[in-house]
């Protein structure tokens, strides 16, 4: 016969797991992590320029766009995300995009 | 018997290739413990987007102190011991007024009873228990989650809450104490043993 106290045990155990078990993190949190990641392994390693400020350089010299349109660009394609918040590493580029238009200007 | 041609790289060699700048090793870590990560910080949270956020911070804490990582040691620990200190930062800062809000808010959204009787008693029995562990203290509530969601030993939660084994115990009994409390009122059939005969 099963004690109560391994009855509540269990009821506690199952009560717990059973919800958590069913949720997963979604795939933007990666994705955020690895971006968030790579800027701080940039900054690191001393160089100025993270490959994300690079290539929204390289947009601005193509397409002839101000750095204000190619971040509102970035912005709507962000504010679809499930968990707005993610974007924080995101603004942290443009943040050091703009820093970067300042350098070179 | 199974020969496995590749090898499983471990977690202290995925950890020294983070510090080596391989961002490819963090997200192989980040693909083994997500779960592990995102289930005790959405235990104790219970609140997806924190658990979400807490799990990112996880993960770039460990792409940023890697290097003072104890290679000789488990990294589960280590995981465990960041996701609660980041969980109990975020429980400190959620004010006692968005808290009632945030209960209020729950219980009015919660989940409807399910068809059958089994699963809506289920259901609420789940609930019944989720809002005792909310009530409960900060370190009870804790304690709680990592002995009964994460099966931790007494002495892994000791070292995760950096706290003597005694204290875990001792929180560990009050914590499990006022649950039975809250069960008995609830529904004390609930807690009746149930033996092989009963069930058939």
């Amino acid at each position: 016969m099963a004690r109560v106290g391994d009855v509540l045990d269990n009821v506690i155990r199952t009560s717990l797991r059973e919800p958590i078990g069913r949720h997963e993190p979604s795939a933007a949190v990666r994705e955020a992590l690895m971006a968030r990641a790579a800027n701080a392994a940039q900054s690191v390693a001393g160089d100025s320029v993270p490959p994300l400020v690079d290539e929204l350089r390289e947009e601005a010299g193509a397409e002839a766009l101000s750095w204000w349109e190619i971040e509102r660009c970035r912005q709507e394609s962000y504010a679809s995300w499930s968990n707005p918040r993610l974007a924080l590493g995101w603004l942290d580029t443009f943040r050091e995009a703009k820093r970067c238009r300042l350098n070179v200007a | 018997m199974i020969n496995r041609m590749v090898s499983v790289p471990t977690d202290s060699e995925l950890v020294q290739r983070v510090c080596d700048g391989d961002l490819s090793a963090l997200g192989t870590l980040y693909d083994r413990y997500r779960l592990l990560v995102f289930h005790t910080a959405l235990a104790i949270t219970r609140d997806r987007q924190s658990a979400e956020d807490i799990l990112q911070e996880c993960f770039l804490k460990l792409h940023t102190y890697a290097r003072r990582i104890d290679l000789s040691l488990p990294l589960e620990p280590w995981l465990y011991r960041v996701t609660v200190n980041l969980a109990y930062t975020w429980m400190s800062r959620r004010s006692r007024w968005l808290t009632s809000i945030e209960n209020m808010l729950d219980r009015l959204v919660a989940p409807a009873r399910t068809h059958t009787e089994y699963h809506a008693e289920m259901s609420e029995l789940q609930a019944v228990i989720q809002q005792a562990i909310d009530s409960l203290p900060p370190n009870q509530r804790l304690t709680v989650i990592l002995y009964y969601l994460n099966d931790l030993s007494l002495k892994e939660i000791a070292y995760v809450l950096d706290c003597p084994v005694g204290t875990v115990k001792s929180r560990l009994h009050y914590g499990r104490e006022y649950l039975k409390k809250r069960l008995e009122v609830y529904h004390a059939p609930t807690l009746k043993p149930v033996t092989q005969s009963s069930r058939s």
